[in-house]
C-alpha cells in the first residue's frame, strides 16, 4: 500500500502518525534503495517522500540553506550554483531523482570531501519525524550551535531507520573560481598506490585525491584562485613523479563524471567501506576480488562494487577487521563485516522508533 | 558496602579527597556565580577507575560529574552536593600521534594545545582552538563541542573526533565510530559530542590532525564603527573568499587587550577586524590581493597586513587574551556566548549597545565575527549591590536577542547550568521532550552530569 504522498510537513508528520504502528518504507528517489517496484502489493506501507520538495531558507550571504527532505539534490546544487556557491562534499550520486533526504540518510561524500569534510561536517540542523509521529528539531541554522543534543548529526548515515528526515539545514560554501586536475595513469595498482601517497602527503591542499583500482588511476584536483593555479598544478605535477594528464573546463567535468560511482551498474551492491590511508594497499588487495573498488577522500574511504553474495563480501570485511555498509543495492542501509557496539546505537533507535517501524 | 567504603577500595587516600579544604576547588568551574561542594572528588588515572567509579555510582545511585581544568563558561563541570566528581586531568596520555593516518588517539585529561604540540613535528596539528586551549581538556572539548576562531571553515570539536570509546551512565564500555574520516550507520560520535555529560564519560577520544597551512595572512583593519566591521565581514564572504578565522574586537576590548599584551591594534579606532587566510602559498597570495580589495572598498580606516609570523602570533595573542584582560577593566564580568546568523551581526551589535544603554550596564565585544558567534563581556562590579542581578538581566536581553535573530543561545560554551532555563525558548516543547526521552534512554537514572542542559523534570 502507498500513502498519499505527503507534501508538507505537517502532512509528512499526520502521515507517519496515522498509518502507526504498523512498519513504514520510506522511498525517496530510489538511487540508493530501489523504489518498490509494485508498491501496492508490499509488505508494508509506502512512503513517498518526493512531493515533501523545496527551498524554504536561502541566503546566500549566510552561506547557511535549509531545503525540505525530497528536494533533488540537483535542484539544491542548481539553485545554490546560481549564486555561485556549492555543496563541498560532493554528493556522488547526484543523479536526476537523488533526494536531499536520501543523501543525508545515505551519509555518501563525494571527491570534494578530501579538502572540507563530508556530508556529516555540513549539516547543521535537521528536523525528523520519528515513529510516533512526532516533529522533533535538532540545531539550527547558524554555522556554530552548542545548543541541545545534535540529532542532526546521528541522521547522517541512519538509513532512514530513525525517523522520515522532513528538513535539514546545510552550511554551504563559495564555488572555488576555478579547479584543475591532474591525473597520473599508473602501469600498475602499485605504482598508482605510490603516487597516490606521495600527493596525498604533499602539502598541496588538493580539493579531491581519488584512487580508481581497476585503471590504476589517480585524481587529484585543485580548485582556487583562477591565477594561483599554474603555480600549483606545477608542484603537484612534481610530487605526482609521473607522467601525468591535466585536465580543465569539459575535459576536467567528463572525467570526474565517468570516475563517479554513480555510473556503477545498479545490479548488485555498491559497499562503503572507512579506511586509513596506511592500510589502503593492503585493503586494496583483500577487496579487489570482489569487484571494482574505488578510494576516496585521500584514502579515508573505499566504494567496492560487488555482484557476490553479501555474506561473502561481509565475511571478507570480517576476516580483516573491517566494517562497511551496503550504501547502493537492494539492501542498501545494511552493514557488513564487524558491527558496532549496539549499547548506545539502540537507545536512540528505540527512543525514536519504538516501535521498530523503520526497517 | 557504602560509597565511601568502596571508593576508598579503588583509590588511595590521595587520590580520594573528602575533606572540605580539599574539595574546595571543585566547587566551581570557570563561571564562579555557582558554586556547590561534592561529596567526593576522586582523581582518576586509568579507564579502569573510570569506569569502576561509574559503575559505583550508578549501583548506588549517586550523581556523578566527570571534570578536566574546570575551564567551562556554562557551570557545565559544577558538581552537586549529593553528587561526586572524578576528575580526569591525570588521565593525560597522548596514546598516539599517527603521522601517516593523520590522527592522535587521546585520553579525556589531554589538554587540547598539547595535542597540537605531539602533532608539531610532524606537520600537523589540531584544528579546533577554544580561547581556553592552553588549559583546556579535549574530555571538557568533546562534552561541549567546542569551538573556537576557525568553525566557519574548519567546524568545531564534532568535526574532528573521529571515534570515542566511552563509559555510559551505567558503566557499559562503547566504542563509537573509528580511525577513519568517513563511517558508516548513523554518526553516533558526531551525536555524543556536545550531549554535555549526559550520555556518560568519554575514555578515549581519537582525533582527525590537519596538515599545517603552507601560509598564513593575517590583516588588521579598523573601522570607526562595529556596525562597518560587521559589514567587512559580509562583503568578504560575498566575494567567495573562505579565511580560516574572522574576528571582531570593540574599543573597550581593545584597549584592555592592548593594556595587557601590546598587540599594537590603533588606537581610536571603534572597531577591529582580523581576517586570517590560510593554505597553499600561492593561493593564499592570490586571496590576499582579493582580500585587500574587498577591505579597501569596505570604509575601513586602516588596514594592515601582519609582516612576519611574530606580528601575526603578537595581533593573536591579543585576541586571545581579551578575555582575561577585560578582568583588568572590571572586577567581575560575564562572557555570552549567542550566535546570530553572521548576516545579521551589525543588527545585533547596534541592539546590545543599546540594551546596554538602557540597563546602564558596560559590554565589551569580541567575537568570531566568521561565524556569527558573539562573545558580549558584561561587566559589573559583584561588591554593588544590585550590580549582578542588572548584569543577568542584560545578559538574558541578549540571548533573547540571539533567539530572535534565528540564532542560537550558546555557540561554544554549552548550555551548561547557566543557560538551562533558554533552551526551551530556543526549541518547541516536542524537541524538549525528544532531549529528555533520549536522556532517559541513554542514562535512565539521571546520574550523568545531572541538572546540565536539561532542567530536571518534577
Amino acid at each position: 500500500m502507498t500513502i498519499a504522498g505527503p507534501s508538507t510537513i505537517e502532512s509528512l508528520v499526520e502521515a507517519v502518525a496515522q498509518s502507526a504502528p504498523a512498519p513504514l518504507a520510506i522511498a525517496g528517489g530510489g538511487t540508493s534503495r530501489p523504489r518498490p517496484a509494485d508498491a501496492a502489493h508490499h509488505p508494508c506501507a509506502v512512503l513517498d517522500t518526493r512531493a515533501v520538495a523545496g527551498i524554504t531558507a536561502y541566503d546566500p550571504a549566510e552561506c547557511v540553506v535549509t531545503v525540505l527532505a525530497g528536494t533533488p539534490v540537483q535542484h539544491l546544487a542548481d539553485a545554490l550554483a546560481a549564486h555561485g556557491q556549492y555543496l563541498p562534499w560532493d554528493p556522488p550520486i547526484a543523479g536526476a531523482d537523488a533526494t536531499v533526504g536520501g543523501m543525508i540518510a545515505t551519509g555518501v561524500s563525494g571527491p570534494g570531501r578530501h579538502r572540507y569534510g563530508g556530508v556529516r561536517d555540513f549539516v547543521i540542523g535537521a528536523r525528523v519525524v520519528d515513529g510516533r509521529g512526532r516533529l522533533v528539531a535538532s540545531g539550527g541554522q547558524v554555522v556554530k550551535n552548542a545548543a541541545g543534543f545534535l540529532l542532526h548529526h546521528a541522521l547522517v548515515g541512519s538509513g532512514g531507520r530513525l525517523g522520515v528526515i522532513a528538513d535539514v539545514s546545510l552550511k554551504v560554501f563559495p564555488r572555488p573560481e576555478a579547479t584543475r586536475t591532474i591525473v597520473v595513469r599508473g602501469d600498475s595498482l602499485a605504482a598508482a598506490l605510490e603516487a597516490h601517497e606521495r600527493l596525498r602527503l604533499a602539502n598541496l591542499d588538493l580539493d579531491a585525491l581519488d584512487l580508481d583500482g581497476p585503471s590504476a588511476t589517480v585524481s587529484a584536483r585543485l580548485a582556487g584562485a583562477a591565477d594561483a593555479l599554474d603555480a600549483r598544478a606545477a608542484r603537484t605535477i612534481a610530487a605526482a613523479g609521473h607522467a601525468v594528464e591535466t585536465h580543465t573546463g569539459d575535459a576536467e567535468a567528463q572525467h570526474w563524471h565517468t570516475h563517479s560511482i554513480a555510473w556503477w551498474p545498479r545490479e548488485g551492491a555498491t559497499v562503503k567501506v572507512p579506511v586509513t590511508p596506511s592500510r589502503l594497499a593492503s585493503i586494496l588487495a583483500v577487496l579487489a576480488p570482489l569487484g571494482p573498488c574505488r578510494a576516496s577522500a585521500g584514502g579515508a574511504v573505499v566504494y567496492l562494487h560487488s555482484a557476490q553474495p553479501l555474506e561473502a563480501v561481509g565475511a571478507v570485511l570480517l576476516a580483516h577487521h573491517l566494517t562497511g555498509a551496503v550504501v547502493r543495492g537492494a539492501e542498501a542501509g545494511r552493514r557488513l563485516g564487524v558491527q558496532p557496539s549496539p549499547a548506545f546505537a539502540d537507545r536512540v533507535r528505540a527512543t525514536l522508533d519504538p516501535d521498530g517501524r523503520f526497517r | 558496602m557504602d560509597l565511601a567504603t568502596a571508593l576508598a577500595a579503588i583509590y588511595p587516600p590521595d587520590r580520594l579527597l573528602t575533606r572540605t579544604s580539599a574539595l574546595a576547588a571543585y566547587e566551581s568551574d570557570a563561571l564562579t556565580a555557582f558554586r556547590t561542594r561534592p561529596l567526593a572528588v576522586v582523581l582518576a588515572e586509568t579507564r579502569q577507575e573510570v569506569i569502576d567509579t561509574v559503575r559505583l555510582c550508578h549501583a548506588a545511585g549517586v550523581p556523578f560529574v566527570a571534570r578536566g581544568s574546570g575551564t567551562s563558561l556554562s557551570g557545565g563541570s559544577v558538581p552537586l552536593d549529593d553528587g561526586i566528581v572524578i576528575a580526569l586531568n591525570r588521565l593525560n596520555r597522548i596514546v598516539r600521534v599517527d603521522p601517516v593516518d593523520r590522527i592522535a588517539v587521546v585520553e579525556p585529561g589531554v589538554i587540547n594545545l598539547d595535542i597540537s604540540a605531539a602533532a608539531e613535528p610532524f606537520g600537523l596539528y589540531y584544528a579546533p582552538d577554544p580561547s581556553s586551549q592552553s588549559v583546556c581538556t579535549i574530555g571538557g572539548n568533546v562534552a561541549f563541542n567546542s569551538g573556537g576562531a576557525h568553525c566557519f571553515r574548519h567546524g568545531m570539536t564534532a568535526n574532528h573526533v573521529l571515534g570515542l570509546e566511552v563509559a555510559l551512565p551505567d558503566g557499559e564500555v562503547v566504542r563509537l565510530g573509528g580511525d577513519s574520516v568517513e563511517g558508516v550507520g548513523p554518526d553516533l560520535t558526531g551525536l555524543f559530542v556536545g550531549s554535555e555529560g549526559l550520555f556518560g564519560v568519554a575514555l578515549e577520544v581519537t582525533v582527525r590532525l590537519l596538515p599545517r597551512p603552507e601560509a598564513y595572512r593575517t590583516v588588521l583593519a579598523s573601522y570607526t564603527s562595529l556596525q562597518a566591521a560587521g559589514d567587512a565581514v559580509t562583503r568578504i564572504i560575498a566575494a567567495g573568499l573562505l579565511p580560516g578565522a574572522m574576528e571582531i574586537m570593540d574599543r573597550l576590548a581593545m584597549d584592555a587587550a592592548e593594556a595587557a599584551v601590546h598587540a599594537g591594534y590603533p588606537a581610536g579606532a571603534a572597531a577591529v577586524l582580523l581576517v586570517e587566510l590560510e593554505g597553499d602559498a600561492t593561493q593564499t597570495d592570490a586571496e590576499l590581493a582579493r582580500l585587500r580589495a574587498v577591505l579597501d572598498a569596505s570604509g575601513p580606516s586602516h588596514v594592515h597586513v601582519a609582516a612576519n609570523a611574530e606580528e601575526r602570533a603578537l595581533l593573536w595573542k591579543g585576541r586571545k587574551c581579551a578575555f582575561s584582560a577585560v578582568g583588568r577593566l572590571s572586577p567581575d564580568f560575564i562572557v555570552q556566548d549567542g550566535v546570530v546568523p553572521r548576516t545579521k551581526l551589525g543588527d545585533a551589535l547596534a541592539a546590545i549597545e543599546e540594551l546596554s544603554r538602557q540597563h546602564g550596564v558596560r559590554v565589551a565585544n569580541v567575537f568570531h565575527a566568521g561565524d556569527g558567534n558573539l562573545h558580549p563581556l558584561i561587566l559589573y562590579d559583584g561588591r554593588e549591590p544590585g550590580a549582578l542581578a542588572r548584569a543577568e538581566l542584560l545578559a538574558t536581553d541578549i540571548l533573547r536577542l540571539c533567539i530572535r535573530l534565528g540564532g542560537s543561545i550558546t555557540g561554544e560554551h554549552g548550555v551548561g547550568l547557566e543557560k538551562r532555563a533558554f533552551l526551551p525558548e530556543m526549541y518547541r516543547p516536542d524537541d524538549i521532550a525528544f532531549m529528555q526521552r533520549l536522556r532517559e534512554a541513554v542514562d535512565g537514572r539521571r546520574l550523568a552530569n545531572r541538572g546540565k542542559m536539561l532542567e530536571t523534570p518534577a
